[in-house]
């Protein structure tokens, strides 16, 4: 079930309404039960996994807890991560370990006779593997004990705000919140349906009305030219951004009408002044994850500079390869796992320069210069995940970079089918792109507005998502991670 | 009760905000034409041949046969020939009319004993189709309030409030352009001709909408229970198109009516049509093709007994 379909419209209150006229003690059983028909509703087969990794785990962490042998515990541990990854592994990457060793086996003229599967790739799997395997992996590292109630966990791992994008909730954070018992509190559920509003906004305002002037650009890159390119490539930098926080606006939102708090996903990245400050603003939570579950474990940054680089650029690499299975994906994580990289090797002759010129002085200033680098950075690497192959968005790279290119491409790109359309959509983003560091702090508690304001304001949004919103229940970029 | 409280004023500040937008929207324009048609695709103008359709349609003259359906209606079957051959003919075909949006014009425009025979084409693609863009055609161009309503509510999507505001703000302006293949008598003729062979995708797979598929029943049991003669029917289809798409369709289509449903008469390749010369796009039939198509149907109807006593 998407967000933005009428069946989320009318589900969404009704489950709401029920939760709170029942008893607090079975209200994990239709929080449960209203999981699962919201994972149905798009292929009811698929829930098998969802028991599957539930079942797994469940077991595991309470096989790890039973034991006080470390061989036992370790062996307990090997089989959730084993058969977590083994199924993560068959549906999102079998076909693209065999089309390469297909592709290698040709080159080298030998046969490769196994076929790809037509198997779909399960909605939600990378969100939901990780925060099950993240539960298993606290319990052996003893941060967690077990839960013994097998329909909490089993809520844990499918709690419908967060189930299908995130954000990638931790054990210790949301499996107690279950246990507790959450009174019906107004403010608070004012509080999160303003999130939901607003998340509703940069979804159906922004991020679906953005989409179909970036698709036929980077469907056809040939057909463009470098300043067409680059404005797509801002855009669809600008559609990622509001598609993917408007998911978790909307789980956060929706998760706090019910009482639940989920940790935050993003923190107006666009404004990092470094890519490292970029990735602690950027997908927070799978970001802390692969910095708990594997950085941390590598050995961080407790070990020799050359192993600190290396640990940092696997760690993006594997990054890359979580959002998708595909060359563009690896090479998105590696370019980022780069510019770490660089960035923490150059860092004392950046230090020296900033003494040299007084900007250590000026942090203003320091950041005025930093934030744009640092963005056009982050578009840089926007092109290859959005690009469909390696050769395409080197091609896309190549034209942008062409000198020569005037802006008659992209005047005809954007405004030649319907100019008023694009125009709209463009006024929308540029008064987004003002405003979001003022209205996200708004919707999530950190300013506040006079209550008339507030009014205004909210209503006005709703009013504009209904007037401009474009309603085609359009999926969720991160969906098909 | 705090949740109530600030709910009113939240609600007054949107419904205001909306209002006011839309108001402007509908008075500022670009080229001339207002800005409010910019803002969704769900927003169609008034006017063409809708609009000039149902100005024309009278609810109390008598028919014999009524057309109904999608576009292939409007175009193919030409209700100026039955008139001119005896038959008095009117056609309420309009673009992308689906059962759902058929169902709602029958029953609150159409008066049972006005009408002698109701044909209803059931293009493939009317019964694929949600009704968005049908609903949104009618909701600016019929008069009737009711069908308008009942269309909105069945469609399950909130763009439908934009549509029906738009046709509120709207409902004292004229029509703002005029379909010049319009023809008196509800039909819509092109001259035109493909003139180059169609292509098709073939192999694309069936799914016929569950609502549109429960509303085509609703219309077999509303006919039946008014005693409305009702024929379904398929016309003329290009010979390049998907015969096997199309045999599975008159499957389904089969099982939809079931053994005591209304008779259905299927043209779709039983022709001799050019597609190049007879078609003026990939499916919809040009007027020569139309007038071959209607005199085709006016026998077989007339060759049943499907049609009134005269």
């Amino acid at each position: 079930m998407l967000f933005n379909s009428f069946e989320f419209a009318v589900f969404f209150p009704v489950v709401a309404a029920l939760y709170f006229l029942l008893d607090p003690r079975w209200r994990w059983v239709l929080l449960l039960v209203a999981s699962y028909w919201f994972y149905m509703a798009w292929r009811a087969e698929y829930a098998v996994l969802l028991v599957a990794s539930t079942v797994i785990d469940y077991s595991a962490s309470r096989g790890i807890a039973a034991s006080d042998h470390p061989r036992v515990r370790r062996r307990w541990l090997l089989f959730s991560i084993c058969s977590n990854l083994g199924i993560l592994g068959f549906f999102k990457y079998f076909n693209f370990i065999n089309g390469t060793l297909r592709t290698a086996a040709g080159a080298a003229g030998w046969p490769w006779p196994v076929p790809d599967t037509d198997v779909l790739l399960p909605m939600g799997i990378s969100f939901y593997t990780f925060q099950t395997m993240s539960y298993t992996i606290d319990v052996y590292r003893r941060v967690l004990q077990p839960t013994r109630h097998l329909g909490k966990f089993a809520l844990y791992v499918t709690f419908f705000p967060q189930l299908v994008a995130g954000p990638i909730e931790r054990a210790p954070n949301l499996l107690p919140q279950f246990f507790r018992t959450h009174a019906f509190d107004q403010a608070r559920i004012i509080r999160g349906l303003k999130q939901m509003l607003w998340g509703f906004f940069k979804k159906l305002v922004i991020a679906d009305r953005v989409g179909p002037i970036v698709d036929p650009i980077y469907d056809h890159p040939a057909l463009h030219d470098g300043p067409t390119l680059l404005v797509a490539t801002f855009l669809f930098a600008l559609q990622i951004y509001c598609d993917f926080s408007a998911y978790s606006d909307i789980a956060i939102g929706a998760a706090r009408v019910l009482g639940y708090d989920l940790m935050e996903n993003f923190r107006t990245p666009y404004l990092s002044a470094s890519i490292r400050e970029f990735w602690s603003r950027w997908h927070i939570s799978l970001s802390t994850w692969f910095r708990d579950y594997l950085y941390i474990p590598l050995g961080g940054n407790r070990v020799l500079k050359w192993r600190w680089y290396f640990n940092l650029f696997v760690v993006f690499l594997i990054s890359g390869l979580w959002h998708g299975a595909n060359w563009t994906f690896v090479a998105w994580g590696a370019l980022h796992g780069t510019y770490l990289v660089a960035a923490l090797a150059c860092a004392p002759f950046w230090r020296r320069f900033d003494a040299f010129t007084g900007l250590d002085r000026r942090p203003l200033l320091r950041a005025s210069i930093n934030v744009p680098v640092t963005f056009v950075l982050v578009l840089l690497s926007w092109v290859l995940f959005r690009a469909r192959s390696i050769q395409a968005a080197g091609n896309i790279l190549r034209r942008m970079a062409d000198p020569h290119a005037g802006f008659d491409g992209l005047r005809h790109a954007l405004f030649d089918h319907a100019p008023v359309v694009a125009l709209i959509t463009l006024a929308f983003a540029a008064g987004f792109l003002v405003l979001d560091p003022v209205i996200d702090g708004l919707v999530k508690g950190e300013r506040t507005m006079s209550r008339p304001w507030q009014y205004a304001f909210y209503g006005s949004l709703m009013a504009v998502c209904l007037l401009f919103g474009h309603f085609g229940n359009t999926a969720f970029i991160y969906f098909q991670f | 009760m705090v949740l109530l409280k600030r709910s009113v004023p939240f609600l007054l500040a949107f419904v205001g905000v909306y209002l006011l937008v839309f108001w402007s929207l509908c008075r500022l324009t670009y080229h001339g034409t207002p800005l409010i048609y910019s803002t969704s695709p769900v927003l169609l103008m008034k006017g063409g041949d809708t609009y000039q359709r149902f100005r024309e349609f009278d609810p109390d003259s008598t028919y014999d046969v009524l057309f109904i359906g999608s576009s292939h209606a409007y175009r193919g079957y030409d209700a100026a020939y039955f008139t001119r051959h005896g038959r008095s003919a009117f056609n309420l075909g309009s673009s992308a009319q689906t059962p759902m949006n058929s169902y709602f014009l029958l029953k609150d425009l159409v008066k049972p004993d006005h009408v002698g025979l109701v044909v209803m084409d059931v293009y493939v693609g009317a019964l694929e189709n949600v009704g968005l863009e049908s609903t949104c055609d009618l909701a600016q161009n019929i008069p009737s309030e009711r069908a308008v309503l009942g269309m909105a509510l069945t469609l399950h999507d909130p763009r439908v409030l934009n549509v029906l505001t738009l046709r509120w703000l709207m409902r004292d302006r004229g029509p703002m352009y005029v379909d010049s293949t319009y023809r008196p008598g509800g039909g819509a003729l092109r001259t035109d001709s493909l003139k180059q062979p169609p292509t098709f995708d073939l192999g694309r797979p069936l799914h016929l909408e569950p609502v549109q598929v429960r509303y085509l029943r609703k219309i077999i049991r509303y006919c039946a229970e008014n005693h409305i003669p009702l024929v379904l029917s398929d016309h003329y289809a290009p010979h390049a198109s998907d015969h096997e798409r199309h045999a599975a369709y008159v499957r389904e289509l089969a099982c939809i009516i079931g053994p005591d449903g209304p008779p259905f008469i299927d043209k779709s390749y039983a022709h001799h049509l050019s597609d190049m010369d007879h078609f003026f796009d990939y499916n919809h039939l040009n007027a020569a093709g139309a007038e071959i198509f209607s005199a085709d149907l006016l026998d077989e109807l007339q060759r049943r007994g499907l049609l009134p006593p005269r």
